[in-house]
Parts: C-alpha cells; structure tokens; sequence
C-alpha cells in the first residue's frame, strides 16, 4: 500500500505512536544522563549484559521491544516509568498532558505532577519516563 | 535572492507536517521537496515490512526520524552528518538504510531535496558526491544559496533550539 499519512489506519497509528514515545522518550533520558556523564551507550550494554549495538539499536528504535526489555533500558538509565491506559474517549486528561507537552521537557523534571500520561483522541497510550528520585 | 518561503510558494519545497500519531509539538521547522514526498509515498521498498526494522517499514523510520527533527528537544547529532567539503554547507541524515541530503536554510532548520538508498552509496562511491551537487544545483536554480548556513553541528544544530 503506498505510503501516506491518510492510509495508515488507527491500528497502525496507536503501534507508531507508542514506539515513538517509548523510544524517544528514552534517548531523551539517555541524553540527560549521557550529558551529566552517569552513562554511554558501553555502560548501559555491559550493565545490560549486551552488546553496545544492541543498546544503539534499542534507542534508535530498530527494534521491537518487549515490555521487560523496555524495563530493562529505563532500569539501566535510573529512569522510572508510568503508565496510563485509558479510554479514546476520556478526554480529563487531555489538558493536564498538553500542559506537560508544552513544558520544557518532560524527563527529569522535578515540578510534573508523578503520573502525567493521560491519551489523546485515538486512544494513543501514553508513557512517561522520569529520573527515579 | 530567494527566500525558502519563494521556494515554498513556488512549490518547489513543502513544509513536512507531523502525522496524525505524533503527540509531540514542533520546535524546528523541516522542509522537503514534492519529489521526495512522493518518492516515500510510492516505493515499494519503502513499505516492505521484512525490509524495515523493529516491525516498522523504511517509510515509517524515515518519517520518525522526520518527526523526531521536527520535534524532539535534542536531535541526535548522530542523525545529522555535514558533507566534505564542508563549505559547501551540504548535510545528509541518517534513517534506516536511507540518506538524505539537504541544507540547513538557518539555525536548527533542515531542507531535505533528495534521497539514495545506503547500499547504493556503498557499491556506488560517487553517489554522495552525486547527491551532494545535485542539493547545490537544486539551491543554485532556485536562488536560495543566502539561505545556506554554514559551520559545524553545534554551530548549525544547537542543542538547545
């Protein structure tokens, strides 16, 4: 099927969205860590007991992780991880995420509320990662 | 001269707008051409599962990376490399087996004209050098080259947009 933003179904939608949170989410938490110089790419894999090109694969999102592997990556980066699932049509929440979206970065900031992860209008999941304190 | 903005009423660069799922707001701006659009849109490459990654096609990598530029707070330096000579002010990114080239038309902005395919710049040595004039003759034709903004990624891709 050819390629367009229209074509994709909400199915697809809901897989890409999530993939892109989880995985951007953690580069951005590597980034602090990585900038604060607690971690590389070498001390996560032999902390994860993996190759560094596994790690690099991870955080590009060349791979399809499994829960307890994206455990794993938010462990070895001192992270901690909320999760909400909730109904398409909940919209409570919305406001309290698009005040998180639109704040600096949702990593590592002391003043986010702890469980910040409220859904859009398909539904999307929404997770968090946040420095673990 | 020429503005990107001429380039853009012209219809010889659009602006990449985020798809549907991407939740994160904007903070740089992207453009590619129409030909670069449709080239994602129609090559069959590009939408075969068993040729992407993590369950994800070409396309969809190419347009997370696209996004990621658009929005993510730090883009990945890695992503982003500056074409030799440097002075031309030519850089390329990095998606999964893709390159694309391009120019930075100011301070964390990217301008994407063209595309290769990373196994053909291996067997083909001169497809780089290729794709790197053919983003200088696509700047020259349209008059945009006081758009190019030269120096190294730090200097071009501040952390901190």
């Amino acid at each position: 099927m050819p390629f367009s933003p229209e074509t994709l179904d909400q199915r697809r939608h809901t897989f890409l969205s999530l993939s892109s949170q989880i995985e951007g989410q953690l580069r951005d938490l590597y980034d602090v860590r990585y900038q604060s110089g607690e971690v590389t790419q070498a001390s996560m894999a032999e902390c994860l007991n993996v190759n560094r090109s596994v790690v690099n694969r991870r955080l590009k999102g060349y791979t399809n992780m499994t829960v307890e592997t994206i455990a794993d990556m938010v462990w070895s980066l001192k992270g901690t991880i909320h999760v909400t699932i909730c109904a398409a049509e909940a919209l409570c929440s919305n406001q309290l995420y698009a005040n998180t979206i639109s704040s600096s970065s949702v990593i590592g900031n002391p003043s986010l509320p702890q469980a910040v992860t409220p859904d859009d209008q398909f539904g999307t999941p929404r997770l968090i990662y946040s420095s673990a304190a | 001269m020429a503005t990107i903005g001429d380039a853009v009423a012209a219809g010889k660069l659009v602006a990449f707008a985020l798809p549907e799922w991407e939740a994160r707001q904007p903070i740089r701006p992207l453009w590619v051409t129409p030909e670069l659009l449709r080239w994602m849109r129609t090559t069959p490459q590009l939408h075969d599962l068993r040729l992407g990654a993590g369950r994800k096609t070409m396309a969809e990598l190419l347009e997370m990376l696209f996004c990621d530029f658009r929005c993510a707070q730090r883009f990945s330096a890695g992503d982003l490399r500056r074409m030799l000579p440097s002075r031309k002010g030519i850089w390329k990114m990095h998606p999964y087996r893709l390159r694309i080239y391009g120019w930075a038309p100011g301070t964390n902005q990217f301008a994407a004209v063209t595309w290769a395919f990373e196994k053909d710049t291996k067997t083909n040595k001169r497809l780089n050098d290729q794709k790197r004039d053919d983003v200088l003759e696509f700047v020259r034709v349209n008059r945009l080259r006081e758009t190019v903004t030269y120096g190294d990624v730090n200097a071009v891709f501040p952390r901190d947009p």
